[in-house]
């Protein structure tokens, strides 16, 4: 059953098209990914799905019903995480649950939450006091108060320490545990990679690939790069001659760095050229395809430019 | 109305936590009436004790400040800050939070009025003789003007330094000629003029009459009018000029 269905959907900023003409489907219980630059319009995007923008033209339907004609039944059911969340500075932690907690016909224990985003000791701190990754935290805990159906979340993770990240990915496979469906934007590669199911690559309004992470790296014939040290000296010619090498390349200090087209044909000729002549491959490493290579491919920049 | 109560509750909260407001609403007024009414004391005001000419002006001081100064520009800072935007994200309906803000300042500004009398009466001796319905009356229908016409303002600014300084703009001259502290009668013909376009002028002069007089709409018809006239004005000016973000 899909969670969100978006057909044609176009909106407009004076003289820049913001969204122009995107459709896509998120099943229920899937973690949805919307992954792109900056200025690719992913908050006009989810803004339009949570009711908060309303499209120029083009269908959004969310659990069934019209973000703006059915707005108060919609957020009823919806969990919303801003890419900029601002919370009343002056209210404690707990009042600020409370308070969220009575807007909604029903809402979980604002205790079990408070343990669950690790802030039971911060109950009684006002919000002001709180560090900028516990306010993000205290943000998640708000968009989960209602035990939405659908939770949203604007750039979940942007400007969080490495370790805030990775609790934040933890509670976004834990919804997905629970039932929930999850729509995200991000233009963080790794998180993209890390947690959705499925992930729609997006540049100046348009989809340009829609798959999950996998699929979306394994369609790409790329070049893997492959890097080792060795003990002694090799000559890079000889390298490039032996089979599935196209290129090699001396860095200096016995370390090397070869191209191929396929890693494991190149692993198989460079370890056997080793057994051979008697010298030991150290720090071999790999680099895979990553959805960075993906969107290099279909645009010709990088994401974070 | 749980929603409404819960939200008043919060409100409220906010409020006294908030200094700017305690200081103007609380502090300033009472600094000015305490200083004007020992300055004046066993003085006149027209035909009537100064005491009790400054009671209602107090009042008018505290409605100004909580309502217009504080309220509106509050709201303002909260559209700035994304406060409101994060709220629009919920089931929360604008007339409940709106609502809340309006009773929110009713009740504060019941409270410092309650105070304002005490003061009067028992400090300066001020001399009440008037309608309790009719000063309620004119206190809400004052108290939802001004708040409405701050919202207004904070609708019309394009952030919430500006609905500050529009709103202290506007305010101080407010509460200084609108026969709040002196009478009007006995200002400059110029200050007079300005005085009989600002609304405050009509608030405090039916609030005085209720007061002093027991008088409603009848007794001060020219006061009641242009104060509901205001109300509806600015009524519809919030309404239509509210935005979540």
């Amino acid at each position: 059953m899909e969670a969100i269905v978006v057909e044609d959907l176009r909106k407009h900023y004076g003289a820049v098209q913001a969204v122009d003409g995107i459709g896509f489907e998120v099943q229920c219980g899937e973690v949805f990914g919307l992954l792109g630059p900056n200025g690719a319009g992913k908050t006009t995007t989810i803004e339009m799905m949570e009711g908060y923008r309303t499209p120029d033209s083009g269908g959004v339907s969310v659990l069934g019903l019209h973000p703006r004609q059915d707005e108060y039944e919609l957020k009823e059911r919806i969990g919303i995480l801003l890419q900029e969340t601002a919370l009343y500075h002056d209210l404690k932690l707990s009042e600020l649950l409370r308070l969220f907690a009575s807007y909604y016909r029903s809402s979980v224990n604002t205790e079990r939450l408070l343990e669950m985003i690790g802030l039971q000791e911060k109950r009684g701190a006002f919000v002001r006091e709180l560090s900028g990754g516990q306010r993000q935290r205290a943000a998640i805990a708000l968009a989960l108060i209602n035990d939405p159906e659908l939770v949203y979340l604007d750039e979940p993770t942007a400007g969080l320490d490495p370790q805030s990240r990775r609790a934040t990915w933890n509670w976004i496979g834990r919804a997905r545990d629970e039932g929930k469906t999850v729509f995200l934007t991000t233009h963080y590669i790794d998180e993209a990679e890390e947690v959705c199911d499925r992930v729609a690559i997006m540049d100046h309004g348009r989809i340009i690939a829609l798959d999950t992470p996998r699929r979306l790296m394994a369609g790409l014939e790329i070049e893997r790069r492959i890097e080792f040290v060795v003990g002694g000296v090799l000559d890079p010619t000889i390298l490039e001659s032996l089979p599935g090498i196209t290129k090699a390349r001396s860095e200096g200090d016995g370390a090397y760095t070869i191209y191929a087209p396929e890693a494991h044909v190149a692993l198989k000729t460079l370890l056997a050229q080793a057994d051979e002549q008697g010298f030991a491959l150290k720090g071999l490493s790999v680099e895979g395809a990553t959805l960075e290579d993906v969107f290099i491919r279909l645009t010709g920049r990088r994401i974070r430019a | 109305m749980k929603a409404l109560l819960n939200q008043v509750r919060a409100e409220l909260t906010l409020f006294l936590r908030d200094q700017t407001g305690v200081f103007f609403t609380v502090l300033l007024p009472f600094l000015m009436v305490a200083f004007f009414g020992y300055l004046n004391r066993g003085g006149r005001a027209g035909d009537i004790p100064y005491s009790s000419f400054l009671l209602a002006g107090g009042i008018g001081l505290v409605v100004t400040g909580a309502a217009f100064e504080v309220q509106g520009p509050a709201l303002a800072r909260q559209r700035d800050e994304g406060v409101l935007k994060r709220l629009g994200g919920t089931p929360l309906r604008v007339s409940t939070l709106m609502g809340a803000k309006v009773l929110t300042a009713c009740i504060v500004i019941l409270a410092q009025s309650l105070l304002m009398l005490v003061l009067n009466v028992f400090l300066f001796g001020a001399e009440i003789r008037g309608s309790v319905f009719w000063s309620g009356a004119a206190l809400l229908v004052g108290t939802v003007t001004f708040v409405a016409m701050g919202f207004t303002l904070a609708g019309l600014s394009p952030s919430g330094d500006v609905a500050s300084a529009a709103a202290h703009a506007i305010a101080l001259p407010m509460q200084f000629l609108c026969g709040t502290l002196f009478p009007v009668e006995a200002m400059p013909p110029l200050l007079r003029g300005i005085a009989q376009v600002l609304p405050l002028t009509y608030f405090v002069r039916a609030l005085r009459g209720a007061m002093l007089t027991g008088g409603g709409p009848k007794a001060y018809p020219v006061e009641w009018a242009v104060l509901l006239g205001c109300l509806v004005f600015s009524f519809v000016g919030a309404v239509a000029t509210f935005r979540w973000e």
